[in-house]
């Protein structure tokens, strides 16, 4: 029996987290918003509705974009606080190097990611990165609320 | 005139946009298009104009705009492939 819609190769999964993640952070960070970048389908934005309110985070918080320019896109890096790239400890996530850290890093703004797969191979905690234990949302939020907290 | 109507080839007919998508704009605009496209066509081509209710004009309309103001404070951000359902 089919009990749900099965999600493709996207990052879903990663965004559910992360959302689990700022719902920690926002409770100790007065303001903080979590902008999500990228195409989305209708349902997929019900659904990613469903995990925000399961969350227990205010929907004003998490905002959609939806598709952006690259121009656009390049403008919301440099307005960013910190810029995320969650990753868990599947196989898949520990057998990849995510280029899109490569580009958070070219727009200059703190990056904040998981000790997994190659990371700790490029990335020290706190010197040039931020890197969180893998699968540890409460180490994941600190470091959202470390960065939003001291920023100039 | 420059108006950013765009008169296609070879059947010359006002050719539709992709919809609004951020912001809606667009809707009701159907017949101020109209307007625009007979006033500039020679006439034996004002009868190619179409009413679609998707037609913009492309100087006007906010196709796949996102409105940046609307982001007010700070915020952290993801980029990525959110996948689809199947």
């Amino acid at each position: 029996m089919c009990c749900g819609a099965a999600i493709s190769a996207g990052y879903f999964d990663s965004v559910t987290w992360l959302i689990r993640c700022c719902a920690i952070a926002f409770k100790r960070v007065e303001g903080l918003k979590l902008v999500l970048v990228g195409s989305l389908t209708d349902s997929l934005r019900l659904r990613l509705l469903g995990e925000i309110r399961a969350a227990g985070l205010p929907e004003d918080r998490v905002i959609p974009t939806g598709y952006v320019s690259r121009q656009e896109l390049w403008t919301l890096y440099a307005g960013a606080v910190a810029l995320l790239a969650p990753l868990d400890s599947s196989e898949r996530s520990r057998a990849r190097f995510p280029w899109k850290i490569a580009e958070y890093l070219a727009a200059g703004r703190p990056v904040i990611t998981n000790g997994v797969g190659e990371i700790p191979r490029y990335f020290t905690d706190g010197e040039n990165a931020l890197v969180a234990r893998p699968d540890d949302e409460e180490d994941f939020a600190s470091k959202i609320e470390l960065v939003a907290k001291n920023r100039p | 005139m420059e108006t950013g109507i765009q008169v296609g080839q070879p059947s010359e007919q006002l050719v539709s946009h992709a919809p609004c998508q951020a912001s809606g704009r667009g809707a009701g605009k159907s017949e101020d298009l109209e307007r625009k496209a007979v006033a500039i066509l020679p006439p034996p081509r004002k009868r190619n104009v179409l009413l679609h209710s998707i037609l913009v004009d492309a100087n006007e309309a906010a196709v796949e705009k996102l409105q940046l103001e609307i982001i007010k404070g700070p915020y952290v951000l993801w980029c990525g492939d959110f996948g689809r359902i199947l």
